[in-house]
C-alpha cells in the first residue's frame, strides 16, 4: 500500500521535529526563557495570556513611561493584538521576512532592530523567506546579511532589510560548553551591560536597582571562564537568595531578558535564546551579588512594557490622541497623549481594529513619554480596544 | 537522570540503564504505542520490546537524543504489531484513518519504491516541514508521527477539531503538490 510506504517514511522525521510535537511538549526549550522573562517582567504573564490590562489599582499614584498619574480604581482592560496574523500587506518588513539560510545553517528573525553601526563583517547576499499565511506561499528578498557586533556569525547575523538591519539568531546550535566559550562566541563584554537588577528571597522580588558601573561584575565574571554548562534542573528561583540582572542588546537582538546570579554559585540566563545555567562557585558569585547590592541605588520597580489607556479623541496630523481623564479621580486632572500613526504597527490596528474617535484604547509602548513635546509617546507598537471596568468586572462602554 | 548518564549505563552494560530509560521515557513510549495500537497489553509488550532493542542496540550505536531514539522503535514495533493484529482483523486505533488520510497526499500512478526514492521523499517531508508554520507542523507531526487523534490534538493546542481538521488538510494539499513536483508516486 502506497500511503503505508509514506507512513513509514515518516517515521524517519527529523527528532527535532518529533520532540517539538511531542505530547505535552514544552515546545523545544522555549517555555524555559518565557519563565524567566516573565520574572524579571511581571507584565509577561498578560502576553503568554493575550491579554494585555491598563490597570489603575486601587486609587494610588502610577507611573507610566516615567509620568506619574493620579488614577481612582477605574481601569481599562484590553485585548492583546501580539497574536494577531496580520495580512502580508500589513506586516513591518521584520515581521514579513523570519527566516534564513547561510552556508547550510538556519537563523529565525529577532524582530529586534540593530543600529548600522553595530554591524561587522559583510557576509554576503542571502533569500530571506517568510511564510504569508493568508495565500500560503512562501516570499523570498535577497539581502545582505553582516556580522553582528563582534558576535561569532555562527550564532546571530545582522540583515539588511528596507527600512533597517534586523539580527537574526541560529534557530538550533550547542549550548556552550563554559561560561568562556560564551563570552567569546557572543563577545558579551562588549554587547551586553549590566545597569539594573532586582534582588530576590526564592520567588519573591525583594527591590529594583540600577547601577552605574558593571566593570568590577566583568571582572569577576572573566575570572569564571572554566565554568561548566550545566543541565537545566541543576538550578531554578524556587529558593534562596539571589539577583536578576534585567539585560538589553541590540547586537545579540535581546530586550529585557534576565542574567541571575545565586548565592549558592550559579549563573543562569537566558540572552541565548535557550536557558543556559553555568556553575561559577560560591565565592565569584557572592562578590557579584555583594558588589551589586552594595553599589546598587534603589529605583521603581519597570514593567516588561509600558502601557497608557484612555479615550481617542482626535485622529489626525499624524497623531492619535488618548486622554486619560476616564481613570482620574479628578477628570480635570486628565493628560493627553500623543502617539504617532506613521509606524505602520499602529495605523494597522486604527485601520484593521476601526478604531475611531470617543473609542477607549490601550497603548503599548516600549520607550518614555515625552511630556515637553506634549505627551508625545515614543516606542508605540500596539493600539487595542478596551473596557472599561470600575476595579470590578469589565463592562462594554 | 539526563540521557548523557542514562546512555553511559547502556554502554557499561548495567541493567540500571532499562529502569533509568523506563522511569523517564516508559510514558512516551507508551504514549506512541497506544495511539497505534489502543490496547494496554498490546502497548506494554512492545515497550518491552523496544527497551531490549535499545540494549541491544547500545553499543555499538550511541543515539544522539535518546528520546526520538526510543520513540522511533516504539513507533515501528507497534506499526508492525499493527499489521500483524489487522491481518488476524483485530486491528484497532487511528491507524486505518491515518492511512485513508495520508492515501491523499500519495499522486496517482505507478510506485517505483526504491531506497533512492524513499530518499528523495524524505528529502521532501524534511522541506515541507522546515515550511509549514511551527503550529502546522506540530500538528501535522501529532496526526502522522504520533498517530494522536484530531481530538486530542484540538485539545492540547487549544483548538476546535473542526480547525485541527482544516489545518491538515491544507497539509496534505500543500504536500501532494510538493511530490507531484518531484514527480514523485509514493
Amino acid at each position: 500500500m502506497n500511503n503505508k510506504r509514506l507512513l513509514y517514511i515518516i517515521g524517519e522525521l527529523d527528532d527535532r521535529y518529533i520532540v517539538d510535537a511531542a505530547p505535552g511538549a514544552k515546545r523545544g526549550r522555549r517555555p524555559v526563557w518565557v519563565k524567566l522573562a516573565a520574572a524579571a517582567a511581571c507584565l509577561a504573564l498578560l502576553l503568554a495570556a493575550g491579554i494585555a490590562i491598563y490597570r489603575a489599582g486601587d486609587a494610588s499614584p502610577v507611573l507610566i513611561g516615567g509620568v506619574r498619574r493620579e488614577y481612582g480604581r477605574a481601569r481599562i482592560i484590553g485585548g492583546d493584538e501580539a497574536e494577531i496574523e496580520w495580512p502580508w500587506e500589513y506586516k513591518t518588513p521584520a515581521e514579513r521576512y523570519t527566516s534564513l539560510t547561510l552556508d547550510g545553517r538556519e537563523y529565525v528573525s529577532t524582530g529586534r532592530a540593530v543600529d548600522g553601526s553595530l554591524t561587522g563583517k559583510a557576509l554576503g547576499v542571502y533569500d530571506v523567506e517568510g511564510y504569508d499565511s493568508y495565500t500560503e506561499e512562501t516570499n523570498r528578498l535577497r539581502a545582505e546579511v553582516f556580522e553582528s557586533g563582534g558576535i561569532c556569525a555562527g550564532r546571530v547575523v545582522a540583515v539588511k532589510l528596507e527600512d533597517g538591519y534586523y539580527t537574526f539568531v541560529r534557530k538550533e546550535s550547542d549550548p556552550p560548553k563554559t561560561f568562556g566559550e560564551a563570552l567569546d562566541v557572543y563577545d558579551l563584554a562588549d554587547v551586553l551591560r549590566f545597569d539594573r537588577f532586582g534582588t530576590y528571597k526564592g520567588l519573591k522580588e525583594t527591590g529594583y536597582f540600577t547601577i552605574g558601573d558593571d566593570a568590577a561584575i566583568w571582572e569577576v565574571l572573566n575570572g569564571c571562564r572554566d565554568a561548566e554548562c550545566v543541565p537545566d534542573e541543576a538550578w531554578s528561583r524556587g529558593e534562596g537568595d539571589y539577583i536578576g540582572f534585567t539585560v538589553t542588546s541590540d547586537a545579540l537582538g535581546v530586550y529585557k531578558r534576565v542574567f541571575y546570579v545565586s548565592g549558592d554559585g550559579y549563573i543562569s540566563t537566558n540572552i541565548f535564546n535557550y536557558a543556559y545555567s553555568f556553575r561559577i562557585g560560591e565565592e565569584a558569585a557572592e562578590s557579584i551579588i555583594s558588589y551589586a547590592v552594595r553599589n546598587g541605588t534603589e529605583i521603581p520597580f519597570e514593567p516588561y512594557t509600558n502601557t497608557l489607556a484612555g479615550t481617542v479623541t482626535d485622529i489626525s496630523d499624524g497623531y492619535i490622541l488618548v486622554d486619560d481623564s476616564v481613570l482620574c479621580r479628578d477628570r480635570a486632572d486628565g493628560m493627553t497623549f500623543r502617539i504617532p500613526t506613521d509606524d505602520l504597527r499602529i495605523s494597522r490596528c486604527i485601520d484593521f481594529r476601526k478604531i475611531g474617535i470617543g473609542d477607549l484604547v490601550v497603548v503599548s509602548f516600549t520607550g518614555a513619554i515625552d511630556v515637553e513635546a506634549g505627551g508625545l509617546v515614543v516606542g508605540a507598537y500596539n493600539l487595542s480596544k478596551g473596557t472599561l471596568s470600575d476595579g470590578g468586572a469589565a463592562v462594554p462602554e | 537522570m539526563d540521557d548523557g548518564k542514562i546512555i553511559e549505563l547502556y554502554l557499561d552494560r548495567s541493567e540500571q540503564a532499562i529502569t533509568e530509560t523506563s522511569r523517564k521515557y516508559g510514558r512516551y513510549c507508551h504514549y506512541v504505542a497506544y495511539s497505534i495500537l489502543r490496547s494496554d497489553q498490546d502497548a506494554e509488550e512492545c515497550v518491552n520490546d523496544t527497551y531490549l532493542r535499545a540494549w541491544n542496540a547500545i553499543p555499538p550505536h550511541r543515539p544522539r537524543r535518546l528520546q526520538t531514539f526510543l520513540g522511533k522503535i516504539t513507533r515501528n514495533l507497534s506499526l508492525n504489531r499493527w499489521e500483524k493484529l489487522s491481518a488476524e482483523r483485530r486491528g484497532a486505533g487511528q491507524i486505518p484513518m491515518v492511512l485513508d488520510e495520508l492515501a491523499e497526499c500519495v499522486p496517482d500512478g505507478e510506485s517505483a519504491e526504491s531506497a533512492v526514492e524513499d530518499m528523495v521523499i524524505r528529502d521532501i517531508l524534511r522541506r515541507f516541514l522546515r515550511r509549514l508554520p511551527d503550529e502546522t507542523r506540530r500538528i501535522f507531526v501529532r496526526r502522522y508521527w504520533y498517530m494522536s487523534s484530531v481530538g486530542e490534538i484540538a485539545k492540547q493546542y487549544g483548538l476546535t477539531e473542526n480547525q485541527v481538521a482544516v489545518t491538515l488538510f491544507r497539509a496534505r494539499k500543500k504536500l501532494k503538490t510538493m511530490l507531484e513536483k518531484e514527480d514523485i508516486r509514493v
